[in-house]
C-alpha cells in the first residue's frame, strides 16, 4: 500500500501547500480535486489498516478520509491548512515506518 | 500470497465504493443546486386585482398557509405603498403602480396597475371578453393576448365558466388561464346564463366581491353599467337609467350578456347615453347598430361556436367573424376606437368613433 500512501501524502502536502500559498477562491479547485483524492485512498486504506487493525496507520488513514470531504466544502484556510498537514505527517510517519522495515529486510504490516 | 490479493481486493472495492460515495454526492448535490424549481406555489389563487380606483386598488388572494402576506406598491416618483388586508389607499390617480406580494420577505407574485385618471387626456385601454370560461387552449390564448394588450381594465360579458360556475370549477376557468391578466388589470364581470346555472353564481360574486350581477363599475371618466343576462328582465331598465343620471363620467358603456335585439326596451334608455354596448352569448364576433345603438357581441374569447345551425350570423351585422379573440376599447378624449384581436394578435375589425 506504500503507492497508496504516497498519493495521500502527495495530496495532502498538495492541499495544504496550496491553502497556504493561493487566494481564494482559486485555491477550491485544489481543495476540490485533493479532498477526492484524499477521500477515495484514504478509505482503501483505512480498510486495509483496519484488518487486521494497525492503529497508527489505522488512524492516519481515517485522519486522510476525514480530510478529504472536509477540503471539499471549503472550509477556512486555517482549517484546510491544518488537516491537510495532519493528513501528510500521518502519512509520513506511517510510511517512514513501512520503508525502515524493509530496509531492515522484514514485512512490515504497514505495506 | 492470498492473504495479500484478498486486502488488494478489499482495498479495491472500498475505493470503488468511495468513488460511487463521491459519484452520489455529486448527482444529488447538482440535482438540488441546478435541476430541482423553485419550491411550490405559495398561492392557491392570484394574487388578483378585484377593483382599482382613481387613488386605491384592491388585490385578492388565496393561499394554503396562514403566512402573512406583505403587499407593497411603487410607482416612479411616488413612495412606496403598503396594502393594508389586500387593498393600497392614497395611490395617485392615472400612474402606472407595480406591485410586489411576498411571504417570508420573498416576492411570490407581482404585477402591476394603473390608477384611473381623472380625465381622458391620458387614454385608457380597456379589453372586452366573453364566453371564455372553457379553460382549454384557446381561452389562454386570447388571455395572453388580452393581457399583451396592457389594459386598465378587462371587461366580461358573461359565460365566465363552463358548465356552470361552480366555486372548484373557478380555478381551472378563469384565474388559471386569466392570472397574467388579473395581475394587471380588475375584472368587470358580467354574467351569462351559464354562471346562473345551478349552484349559481355566488362563487363567482364572492371571488370578485360583487354583491349582485347587476352592478356599475367606475374608472375614472368611465362608467361601465353591468346589467345581467337578459336585457328584458324585471328591473334592469330602471337598474341602468339610475346608474346613468349618477354625474361625472363622460364615457359609458353598458353590458348585457344577451344581445340586444331591435325593438329592446333597453336600448331606448342607453341610446345616447352609453357609447356602445357589449355582448357576449352568441360565439361570434359582431359589430351591430341595433336601432341606432352601436353594439359589439364578443361571444369569442374561449368557447368554440360549436354547432353553426345554432351559432349563425345576426341579420344586419356589419361584421361578424367566427375567430377566438377579444375587443380592445381605446377610449381617448378624441374618440374611441375598437378593434378586435384574434387569439393570434391579428386585428380583424376595426371601428374609430369621433
Amino acid at each position: 500500500m506504500i503507492a497508496l500512501r504516497t498519493v495521500c501524502l502527495v495530496a495532502a502536502a498538495t492541499a495544504a501547500t496550496a491553502g497556504a500559498v493561493l487566494e481564494r477562491p482559486g485555491v477550491f479547485a485544489m481543495f476540490g480535486s485533493c479532498g477526492l483524492v484524499l477521500f477515495v485512498c484514504g478509505s482503501g486504506l483505512t480498510v486495509s489498516d483496519a484488518i487486521p487493525c494497525r492503529r497508527g496507520a489505522f488512524a492516519s488513514s481515517l485522519a486522510c478520509t476525514v480530510a478529504g470531504p472536509l477540503l471539499v466544502v471549503r472550509p477556512p484556510t486555517v482549517v484546510a491548512v491544518a488537516a491537510g498537514i495532519v493528513a501528510a505527517l500521518g502519512q509520513l510517519a506511517v510510511l517512514g515506518a513501512a520503508i525502515r522495515s524493509r530496509s531492515a529486510g522484514t514485512t512490515s504490516a504497514a505495506t | 500470497m492470498t492473504e495479500r490479493r484478498l486486502r488488494r481486493a478489499l482495498v479495491a472495492v472500498t475505493m470503488f465504493a468511495a468513488v460511487l460515495v463521491v459519484a452520489m454526492v455529486a448527482i444529488v448535490f447538482y440535482w438540488q443546486a441546478y435541476l430541482l424549481g423553485p419550491s411550490d406555489e405559495a398561492f392557491t389563487r392570484g394574487p388578483y386585482l378585484v377593483r382599482v380606483g382613481d387613488s386605491s386598488a384592491e388585490l385578492h388572494w388565496r393561499q394554503d398557509s396562514s403566512a402573512p402576506v406583505e403587499l407593497i406598491a411603487w410607482a416612479p416618483g411616488a413612495g412606496p405603498s403598503m396594502a393594508v388586508d389586500g387593498r393600497f389607499t392614497a395611490l395617485r390617480p392615472g400612474t402606472r403602480y407595480s406591485w410586489t406580494a411576498s411571504i417570508d420577505g420573498v416576492a411570490r407574485a407581482a404585477g402591476s396597475f394603473r390608477t384611473a385618471p381623472a380625465t381622458l387626456a391620458e387614454p385608457i385601454t380597456l379589453v372586452a371578453i366573453g364566453d371564455y370560461g372553457s379553460g382549454d387552449d384557446h381561452e389562454w390564448a386570447v388571455a395572453r393576448v388580452a393581457a399583451a394588450q396592457d389594459p386598465s381594465l378587462t371587461v366580461t360579458t358573461g359565460d365566465n365558466s363552463y358548465l356552470n360556475a361552480a366555486g372548484p370549477l373557478l380555478d381551472r376557468n378563469i384565474f388559471r388561464p386569466l392570472a397574467p391578466l388579473l395581475q394587471r388589470a380588475p375584472l368587470v364581470v358580467g354574467l351569462g346564463d351559464h354562471d346562473t346555472f345551478p349552484p349559481g353564481p355566488k362563487a363567482l360574486l364572492d371571488a370578485f366581491d360583487l354583491q349582485a350581477e347587476r352592478h356599475v363599475a367606475a374608472y375614472g371618466p368611465l362608467q361601465i353599467i353591468v346589467l345581467g343576462v337578459d336585457g328584458d328582465a324585471t328591473g334592469v331598465a330602471e337598474f341602468a337609467a339610475k346608474a346613468l343620471a349618477e354625474p361625472g363620467f363622460t364615457r359609458r358603456l353598458a353590458v348585457v350578456h344577451r344581445p340586444l335585439q331591435p325593438g329592446d326596451p333597453l336600448l331606448d334608455v342607453l341610446r345616447g347615453r352609453v357609447d356602445a354596448v357589449l355582448s357576449g352569448h352568441l360565439h361570434r364576433y359582431e359589430r351591430r347598430v341595433v336601432d341606432g345603438m352601436l353594439t359589439f357581441t364578443v361571444g369569442t374569447s374561449g368557447m368554440g361556436p360549436g354547432d353553426l345551425d345554432f351559432t349563425q350570423r345576426t341579420a344586419g351585422a356589419a361584421v361578424s367573424l367566427l375567430d377566438y379573440g377579444l375587443l380592445r376599447i381605446d377610449l381617448r378624449a378624441d374618440g374611441t376606437t375598437y378593434t378586435f384581436i384574434d387569439e393570434r394578435g391579428r386585428v380583424l375589425d376595426r371601428l374609430a368613433v369621433p
